[in-house]
């Protein structure tokens, strides 16, 4: 029965006014495989210097991680930050978290020790100083060995037991060595059953492996170490209070103590001693494979009857137990009477062979030797040699026909007779290609010339119409004195009409338009800027003649009269006026830059 | 409109008189000869052919393969020295046909040299390689056409905003490719002018005249350079740079 969590709050308010110190556990009795959760907030800082928690005998301790939190009520800021630990107990009896410092924003808080029982399961009250109870008794490793004294390189079975009892565990490791002196095989996979030892029921997980000495003399073995993790349920929802804002009803803590946690143990089984005895050397063979152990070696040769040059495979087979990967195989000594190719070697289990192809040499050859493996046997002490063979074996000559061949060139021999090639020069061409003219290369034609200068001619034309066109599109100035003759050409052909009309009125606006239009154009004048003083300013600094600047004034008057006097005018008075705004344009085209 | 006819007719006065003179021979009357040569030099009348292919050249046309069929007659009738010259000659006018280049090259290989030839590096074997390659109409035409193009990428650039960098890049390359050609096609028409071959064994001597001492021999087939004619004798120059006057005759301009 799990004992009730027990909530302590300790607290050890420091000197500074908003800064407090406290303590928590969530139970001071706990069972034994079970965890208890020890927080340690502080209020009022979050400079806080790590927290060196000192050792706790009969725990192991975890740092779990830490929480900060921060509110505002009604306007009051307050920020805490919790740090959370977890203590796994070892061993059944009471102990306590001794004192402890706490430094925030540079003070220091003193944390008083903290008194904590561990009970065992089923037994409320703390046992006596002689009987107590340890986590090594819940679960442990044992190594076990069939016999403490064996030849060097021998094969020997051992096997490591872990024990578990009133506990869940998982993640449980591959049983690890640290020894020298030995070749470990790798484990098998662990067996699992359970067993009743002291009336105290164990889940068992064995594993079991292969280990070979590598030296002589009293060697130790283990401890073996097992690392897994033992499954605890935090006690700290039992007995948590329900009182005023206890921490432990914090969401945070409670993805603390709401489920289990994987407590990592390291498990050690006690060492063995091996004495290792080395093997006999008076007696040794000169054939010795190097085999320890006990084991049958077979030999089998085929086919037995072959022809002159064929192969014939020899295969050799140590099945038993012992140092299978240390033997040597068997084989055949070196001979002029076979032809020997490097053997294939086969090791499975407890079986190592190899294959090798032999050809013989000569058709007098009618046996395979003997063949004999020889292996040191621990039962007996001392040395075994196996003998197989001879093996009978008929080699037949060859029969006419039956010699080698190479495939492909059955039925014709190509025989090669040597040539002496000959020298002279390419024959002649019998077609003349292009014929042209002697000294007609293309940059002494006119022709080419021609074709480079048109070709010039083209792309200028193409730059100049490209700067011209940028240039009407970016000065102004420029466009509209390109403007005027063309629209002053185009009022003059009106007026021309008009005069042929007899239509007085609209030929002096005509008149008067174009030659507005046309000064303003060219003067770069606004429309209502072109009057005749204006005008008449600007012409004189370009040096236009007086007259042609009368002639303009003239126009100016009989626009203004006809227009405005509404006077009848006669066609000659019209073409007069006309000749005179030709004259002025021309004048001006030719003379005002 | 009479300026415009004065500029017309100026322009086909140069035209027609640029023009390097006219054939004497029709382009029929041409492969007539061809023909005909090419049926002699199967029955082994090489003097005929020689003649039949001289009387094509003479009348003002040329190929590739008149010069080339012209150098196989010389050859076959013993004349190396004239056989290596019209290979020359039809090397200039097709470069890289296979034919030309292993005939010239056997016949080059029976000759007697008396000196090793030219001694060049590496970049002077590079750019003889590279001008060997085209003819001068070729590198006339790609120079040409490439400065075309570049006038036009920035005609066009101009006209289609082009990407500066696009620009930069294609003005760069055609750059390139007219800077290579123009100096090859320099080079091409410096190396060509005054070579000669020598189409008869002679001997070079110090001075213009018989009784001088003589400085070096020619062979024929030899390549060397005219310098100056004097009366009767040409001062030449050896591809190795010897020096020396040989009489009229021993050389003839490839």
């Amino acid at each position: 029965m799990l004992l009730l969590g027990f909530l302590i709050l300790i607290a050890s308010h420091g000197f500074a006014q908003d800064i407090s110190v406290e303590v928590e556990i969530s139970s001071r009795k706990i069972l034994l495989g079970s965890t208890a959760q020890l927080i340690i907030t502080v209020n009022g800082s979050q400079a806080i210097e790590p927290i060196q928690l000192p050792k706790v005998e009969g725990f192991n301790v975890n740092y779990l991680g830490p929480s900060t939190r921060v509110s505002i009520i009604n306007g009051q800021h307050s920020s805490s930050k919790a740090f959370a630990y977890s203590l796994f107990p070892l061993k059944v009896g009471q102990f306590q978290i001794p004192v402890f410092d706490v430094i925030a924003s540079g003070k220091t808080y003193r944390v008083d020790p903290i008194l904590i029982e561990v009970v065992s399961t089923g037994d409320q009250s703390v046992p006596g100083p002689g009987s107590q109870v340890k986590i090594e008794d819940k679960i442990f490793v044992t190594l076990e060995l069939p016999k403490d004294e064996v030849y060097l390189s021998e094969r020997l079975t051992i096997k490591v037991f872990l024990f578990i009892s009133g506990l869940s565990v998982n993640e449980v490791q591959y049983p690890q060595f640290d020894n020298v002196g030995f070749s470990i095989g790798k484990f098998e996979k662990p067996k699992q059953y359970q067993q009743v030892i002291s009336g105290v029921r164990y889940g068992v997980v064995e594993f079991s492996t292969e280990i070979y000495p590598t030296r002589i003399g009293e060697l130790r073995l283990g401890p073996a170490k097992i690392e897994c993790n033992i499954l605890v349920k935090s006690s700290a929802r039992q007995g948590r209070p329900r009182g005023r804002n206890r921490i432990f009803n914090d969401d945070f803590f409670n993805s603390f103590f709401d489920r289990h946690e994987k407590q990592p143990i390291a498990l050690e089984s006690k060492e063995s001693i091996i004495n290792v005895l080395p093997l006999p050397e008076e007696s040794r063979p000169q054939d010795f494979s190097g085999g320890v152990g006990q084991f049958d070696f077979n030999v089998s040769v085929s086919p037995a009857e072959v022809k002159e040059g064929d192969p014939v495979t020899m295969r050799l087979t140590v099945i038993g137990e012992g140092n299978l990967a240390a033997i040597q195989m068997p084989s055949l000594p070196s001979t002029t009477d076979f032809k020997l190719y490097d053997p294939q070697v086969f090791e499975k289990d407890n079986i190592k062979k190899t294959e090798q192809v032999i050809i013989p040499r000569l058709e007098e050859i009618t046996e395979i030797p003997q063949i004999q493996f020889t292996y040191f046997d621990p039962k007996l002490k001392k040395y075994q040699t196996i003998k197989k063979g001879p093996f009978p074996i008929t080699v037949r000559k060859l029969e006419k026909g039956e010699e080698f061949k190479v495939v492909g060139l059955e039925g014709e021999i190509r025989v090669v007779e040597p040539e002496t090639l000959g020298q002279d020069i390419v024959f002649i061409k019998t077609k003349p290609g292009r014929l042209r003219l002697i000294g007609g290369a293309i940059y002494k034609n006119g022709l080419f010339y021609i074709c480079i200068f048109v070709l010039t001619l083209f792309w200028s034309g193409g730059l100049i119409y490209y700067k011209r066109s940028d240039r009407i599109k970016t000065d102004s100035v420029y466009a509209r004195r390109l403007q005027a003759p063309r629209q002053a050409k185009k009022g003059l052909a009106q007026a021309k009409k008009l005069i042929a009309a007899h239509n007085g009125g609209e030929f002096y606006d005509t008149v008067f338009k174009t030659i507005q239009q046309y000064l303003g154009n060219k003067l770069h004048l606004s429309s209502g800027a072109v009057a005749f003083e204006t005008v008449q300013s600007y012409l004189s600094a370009n040096n236009i003649e007086q007259k042609v600047i009368d002639n303009i004034k003239v126009t100016y008057d009989e626009c203004d009269m006809i227009r405005y006097a509404s006077a009848d005018v006669s066609r000659e008075n019209m073409d007069a006026s006309y000749q005179r705004l030709a004259q002025i344009i021309d004048h001006l085209e030719r003379f005002l830059k | 409109m009479r300026n415009f006819k004065l500029i017309l007719f100026l322009i086909f006065l140069f035209v027609f008189t640029s023009v390097n003179g006219f054939a004497q021979i029709t382009e029929k009357e041409a492969l007539s000869r061809f023909v005909s040569a090419g049926m002699a030099y199967k029955d082994g009348q090489y003097e005929e052919a020689i003649t039949k292919y001289t009387q094509i050249i003479e009348g003002g046309l040329q190929s590739g393969a008149v010069y080339y069929n012209l150098g196989n007659s010389y050859f076959k009738k013993g004349d190396m020295g004239r056989a290596i010259l019209n290979y020359e000659r039809a090397k200039s006018l097709i470069p890289r046909d296979s034919d030309l280049n292993f005939n010239n090259r056997y016949v080059s290989s029976r000759i007697n040299r008396y000196s090793a030839g030219e001694k060049i590096n590496f970049l002077d074997r590079t750019m003889k390689s590279y001008i060997e390659f085209y003819t001068i109409n070729e590198m006339v035409m790609i120079l040409v056409g490439a400065i075309f193009v570049l006038g036009m990428v920035f005609l066009l650039s101009l006209y289609l905003n082009w990407p500066r960098s696009f620009i930069q890049g294609m003005a760069a390359f055609l750059s390139l490719i007219v800077m290579i050609y123009a100096v090859g096609l320099v080079v091409k028409i410096q190396y060509a002018r005054d070579l000669a071959v020598v189409v008869t064994a002679a001997e070079s001597y110090f001075e213009p005249r018989d009784d001088s001492t003589v400085h070096f021999k020619l062979s024929e087939g030899m390549k060397a350079k005219i310098m100056r004619p004097e009366s009767n004798w040409i001062k030449i120059e050896r591809l190795d740079g010897k020096r020396g006057w040989v009489p009229l005759g021993v050389l003839e301009r490839i």
